[in-house]
């Protein structure tokens, strides 16, 4: 079966290591992942900041590429989330906006995807480490997925899930506004770092790319050893099996 | 720096690194979370409440108008009377109208934000009246001299120490610990009650089909406030009606719960009309003062008018990230958190549009909402107002129109990407500009890598040649 994948610009350009890991997990659910040509952003920026009109613009060009896809699978919790927004952006234009609803009923974010449609929640993988999990705004709250990336942790061998101290908090990411407001991201960014930290964890796992980007950005400036890592990585290691 | 809803940035800034306030609304909002958590969270038909709490708040707004003539009925049947202010200007003056027709010198007040909005204590003391303020955490401000830092904590700011100390040096009497501080601002204030002509109260919520007004404390000095000086004056917002008592018990099922996590406040009092012939006590004249300010306005956007919806438990405080991170003076005003993101740009116009752009869009207050209001949605809608005016909070419209054209051409995006990669890979002159330049302080900031679709292309060639 196929499963188109939807690259985020930030998994295209900054961690492409992201995608093809998913490339490998969706394999080994017994997925053909397929990838459109022409892919860009899906318009976050835009919409998150207000330009709802720009927006729209990347909705269009995304809806094109993905409309004939039987499932459309993305790394990324916020992304996701975007397509789901999309009908809303054509409240006055009915035709695109059956063309969007039709997309957003089809996208998942790969967790989800894994656990509620491949209906897989083993992917052998192993990976023999200290991990919590940042249980990622976009993808917690906006997509309601808490449990599947849980599920399909649990059953990484040589892993052992450790709680985190006030795992709900977002890390300070919100897009814009870590750019408009750096002092108050620069304070929610390091609050969860100390959790992370205090959790004794050697590595920190979540499903949202730009989280991602955020804390290991912020290891990386502290010189920490904990390492940042994408669910669909986890989900693809083999490590110890090798 | 003043405090003005249009300083939010430097406010912010000052604020967001002030070590010891934020330890201080850490650990405030940790209790508050914990106590709700363990009420609120266990209500075993919690989503049912919240559905039906919604719908009642809802159901006002869509009745507003003929809601509000019956209540202005059932007060003045009741024996009181109704004043109705368009602005805060107007409501200032009847207020200090009615004060002024009793020679009123000394006034008790028990906590109000709609005083707070309408800046209501300065222009009484202007006027040379005495007014206090009876609220605990009400006191401890006023007499430090600033306004609440939270619409129900309002001293959620101010540490033990810091009110050990205040009192000292303002009451000439102090104490280490909390118990003890309490009872010395109680034997000031029971003078302040006992020799007030007027008591000014808000309003939590007013019941149409019978006049009453609904308030809740924990202190008791509402009930003192209303009850020992001769005239009680009630200031409430328009939305702040229900229908009927059946609905006023939908949403005191949810909001202490919500706000401190208590069953219920130590105190809910009913008010409905003055002290009748023949009983002993309340007020003899009962005043209620209905204010708009700026609410039909908001009430004209079937979307951003669910903001009105808001019952002040202060939950989405308490769960706000950036909340925590620079309290409630920051923002400048008496609404901040997720409400005032949401409220201040409808009350203050383009001066308060800095607001919906501090957030995080994290969801959290939408979470705790007891009444279901959907902050983000309703902040993401400001803020297409903010880039529609070309207001300066937003990102400028030749960016959007930069990236929206790059976006739309795969040719063009991939040209731009491949630039950058070859001119700046690292963002070592990029990360000196402005936007990235302040991010990079506490991170190391992305490289572009090799793009997947090409590592695949590759891969695949591989492949194919072994």
């Amino acid at each position: 079966m196929q499963a188109f994948l939807f690259v985020p610009c930030l998994v295209e350009d900054f961690m492409p290591e992201i995608g093809e890991a998913t490339i490998t997990v969706l394999r080994r659910a017994g997925w053909s992942p397929v990838i459109p040509k022409g892919q860009t952003c899906c318009g976050q920026p835009l919409y998150k900041t207000g330009h709802t009109d720009k927006a729209r613009d990347l909705a269009r060009h995304f809806i094109e590429l993905f409309e004939d896809a039987p499932v459309v699978v993305s790394p990324s919790g916020s992304c996701v989330s975007m397509v789901r927004h999309y009908p809303e952006l054509f409240a006055n234009e009915p035709e695109w906006r059956a063309r969007a609803e039709k997309v957003a009923g089809k996208v998942y974010e790969l967790s989800q995807f894994l656990v509620d449609v491949a209906r897989v929640t083993d992917l052998k993988a192993t990976l023999d480490t200290r991990a919590v999990y940042h249980d990622s705004c976009q993808v917690g709250r906006a997509l309601g997925v808490k449990t599947q990336p849980l599920a399909l942790l649990e059953n990484v061998r040589g892993l052992t899930l450790l709680p985190l101290e006030r795992a709900e908090m977002c890390c300070g990411f919100g897009g814009a506004l870590s750019m408009q407001h750096p002092d108050i991201s620069d304070n929610l960014l390091s609050e969860k770092a100390t959790a992370i930290f205090k959790s004794g964890a050697d590595t920190v796992v979540s499903a949202e790319v730009s989280c991602l980007l955020n804390l290991k950005g912020y290891m990386g400036k502290k010189h920490h050893r904990v390492q940042c890592l994408h669910i669909a990585q986890v989900l693809a290691s083999q490590e110890a099996a090798e | 720096m003043k405090n003005d809803v249009r300083n939010f940035r430097p406010l912010s800034r000052t604020a967001s690194r002030d070590k010891t306030l934020r330890e201080i609304l850490k650990k405030a909002c940790i209790h508050f979370k914990t106590s709700r958590d363990n009420t609120y969270g266990r209500l075993p038909d919690l989503d049912e409440r919240r559905r039906r709490a919604a719908a009642v708040r809802l159901g006002a707004l869509n009745d507003l108008a003929s809601l509000l003539e019956q209540l202005e009925e059932n007060v003045v049947l009741s024996g009181g009377r109704v004043h109705w202010a368009q602005d805060a200007s107007q409501a200032r003056n009847i207020i200090g109208g009615i004060a002024e027709k009793h020679a009123v010198r000394r006034i008790v007040k028990g906590k109000s934000i709609m005083t707070e909005e309408i800046g209501l204590n300065e222009f009484l003391e202007e006027r040379g009246i005495h007014v206090r303020e009876t609220d605990l955490g009400e006191y401890i401000v006023q007499l430090r001299g600033e306004g609440p830092s939270h619409i129900i904590a309002p001293c959620v700011h101010v540490s033990k120490q810091q009110v050990a100390d205040l009192f000292a040096k303002e009451l000439g009497e102090t104490a280490e610990e909390a118990e003890e501080l309490t009872l010395i601002a109680r034997k000031k204030l029971r003078e302040e009650f006992l020799s007030a002509d007027m008591g000014i109260t808000g309003v939590n919520l007013a019941v149409a089909e019978s006049g009453t007004a609904v308030l809740l404390e924990n202190e008791g000095n509402i009930r003192m406030s209303t009850t020992c000086p001769r005239v009680h004056v009630a200031v409430m917002s328009l939305e702040k009606v229900v229908r009927n008592f059946e609905d006023a018990a939908a949403l005191l099922n949810i909001l202490p719960r919500s706000a401190t996590g208590q069953k219920l406040s130590g105190y809910v009092s009913f008010f409905t009309g003055p002290k009748k012939p023949g009983e002993n006590d309340g007020p003899e004249e009962f005043h209620l003062v209905i204010l708009d300010n700026g609410r039909s306005e908001i009430m004209q956007d079937e979307e951003l008018r669910k903001i009105l919806c808001c019952i002040r438990c202060g939950a989405c405080l308490n769960v706000c990230p950036v909340y925590q991170s620079i309290g409630g003076h920051a923002y400048g005003w008496v609404y901040s958190g997720p409400m005032g993101n949401a409220l201040v740009p409808q009350l203050c116009g383009d001066e308060g549009m800095e607001l919906p752009f501090a957030c995080t869009t994290c969801g959290a207050c939408k979470e705790a909402c007891p009444v279901n209001i959907d902050h983000p949605k309703l902040i993401l809608k400001l803020r297409q107002e903010a880039a529609r005016k070309g207001h300066k909070a937003a990102p400028p419209a030749l960016f959007a129109w930069g990236y929206a054209l790059a976006g739309k051409s795969p040719l063009l995006w991939n040209a731009a990407m491949g630039t950058l990669r070859t001119l700046d890979p690292n963002f070592k002159v990029v990360g000196k500009l402005p936007p990235l330049r302040r991010w990079g302080e506490k991170r190391v900031l992305p490289g572009l890598q090799k793009p997947l679709s090409r590592r695949l292309k590759n891969a695949g060639k591989e492949k194919k040649n072994a």
